[in-house]
Formats: structure tokens, C-alpha cells, sequence
């Protein structure tokens, strides 16, 4: 769905890509984190140095997608990716009170760890099916 | 709220995207008006009017209530 992008404005298509980039990154050092922590079983100041370590990423992150939020002159725009959030906000809201009902019995209770990841990815899917279906 | 704007646009012979070019938004945001999907600010309806040199009142009409 790649090709949506071409209508867009220099300015959005730098700016969404800047934010997918650190999206990704916030994607990569969380799963390369829980592998550690999966694997092996560090002490606690190693595991809050951890911890510090995969919000730090997120925090930049988040001060991007605000400043392209106000740079965007387009409120249409401004509107798909603020719905675009919300979609992923709800969908982390839900796998997470669907799998804190299940327990942890469930193997589900793995995507608990992976919150972020589904933020990004359904923030993704849903900017990307939005800008499919709005060409 | 039903608008215009296609009309008005197809007047002028211009498409989507030079009318987006024109207000300097996304031509997406100009499809999402058009068909209804997106109400404009303020802000913006009264480029679109200032654009074709009429009021807001003449692209933009309120839909009767249900």
C-alpha cells in the first residue's frame, strides 16, 4: 500500500517515514530485550537499566509524532493520524484487559510484553488503510 | 454537512489535486471533503470560499436533521 504515499507532501511522507523508523527501532530493542531477559535472568539494577533502555526510544518517538502533529498544516491529515493512535491505543487496551482476564496460564500472556509493538503495528495498519481508502 | 465543492471545482476544470495545491492541503483531504467524509475548520472553509470568490454559505449547507 506503499503507493498512498505518493500523494503525499514532502513534508508528511519525511515526517512518517522519521516516525517509522523510531517506531521500528522501539519494536527492535523490545523484542531484542525480552530475548535477553527470556534467555537469561540478569539482576535487578541490570534489569531496571533495561527497562530505562526500552523507553528510551519511545520517549523521542512520541516528541516526533508531536511536532509533526503541530508542523502538519493539513487537518485532514492531522485527523487520519491522530485515528490512526487511537486505533492502536484501543487495540493495546484490549489484548491487554482480554489477556489480564486470562491469566497467566495463557501463552498469550507473552503479547503483554509486545504492547508496543501492537501499538505500532495497528497505528500502521490503520494510517496506511486510511490513506488507501481516502485516495 | 453536503458542500459544493465538486461543482464548483468542475466549473473550473480543475482537478483534486490543483485544488489541493491550491489550499496547500493533501488531495486526499480534498476527496475526504467532497464526499462527505470530512467536515472543514473553520479556518479553512474560508479559503475555500475566498478560492472561488463566493460565502461559505453557498459551498456549505447544513444537512436537514432526521
Amino acid at each position: 500500500m506503499r503507493f498512498c504515499r505518493r500523494q503525499l507532501s514532502t513534508y508528511q511522507r519525511r515526517s512518517l517515514r522519521t516516525i517509522e523508523i523510531m517506531m521500528g527501532i522501539c519494536i527492535a530493542i523490545s523484542i531484542l530485550l525480552q530475548a535477553i531477559l527470556e534467555r537469561h535472568n540478569p539482576a535487578m539494577p541490570i534489569r531496571y537499566a533495561m527497562a530505562f533502555l526500552s523507553i528510551v526510544p519511545v520517549i523521542p518517538t512520541i516528541l516526533m509524532i508531536a511536532r509533526y502533529l503541530r508542523g502538519e498544516k493539513d487537518e485532514y491529515m492531522r485527523n487520519l493520524v491522530v485515528e490512526s493512535m487511537l486505533w492502536g491505543l484501543s487495540f493495546v487496551l484490549i489484548a491487554d484487559t482480554f489477556i489480564s482476564c486470562i491469566g497467566p496460564l495463557s501463552f498469550l500472556v507473552v503479547i503483554g510484553n509486545i504492547s508496543l509493538d501492537i501499538f505500532v503495528l495497528t497505528t500502521s495498519a490503520a494510517l496506511e488503510i486510511k490513506l488507501w481508502r481516502n485516495q | 454537512m453536503k458542500n459544493r465543492l465538486r461543482v464548483l471545482r468542475a466549473e473550473r476544470q480543475w482537478s483534486q489535486a490543483d485544488l489541493a495545491q491550491k489550499l496547500d492541503v493533501s488531495r486526499q483531504s480534498i476527496n475526504a471533503i467532497e464526499t462527505g467524509r470530512f467536515d472543514p475548520s473553520l479556518p479553512l472553509a474560508f479559503r475555500l470560499a475566498r478560492l472561488f470568490e463566493t460565502t461559505i454559505e453557498a459551498i456549505f449547507m447544513e444537512e436537514p436533521a432526521p
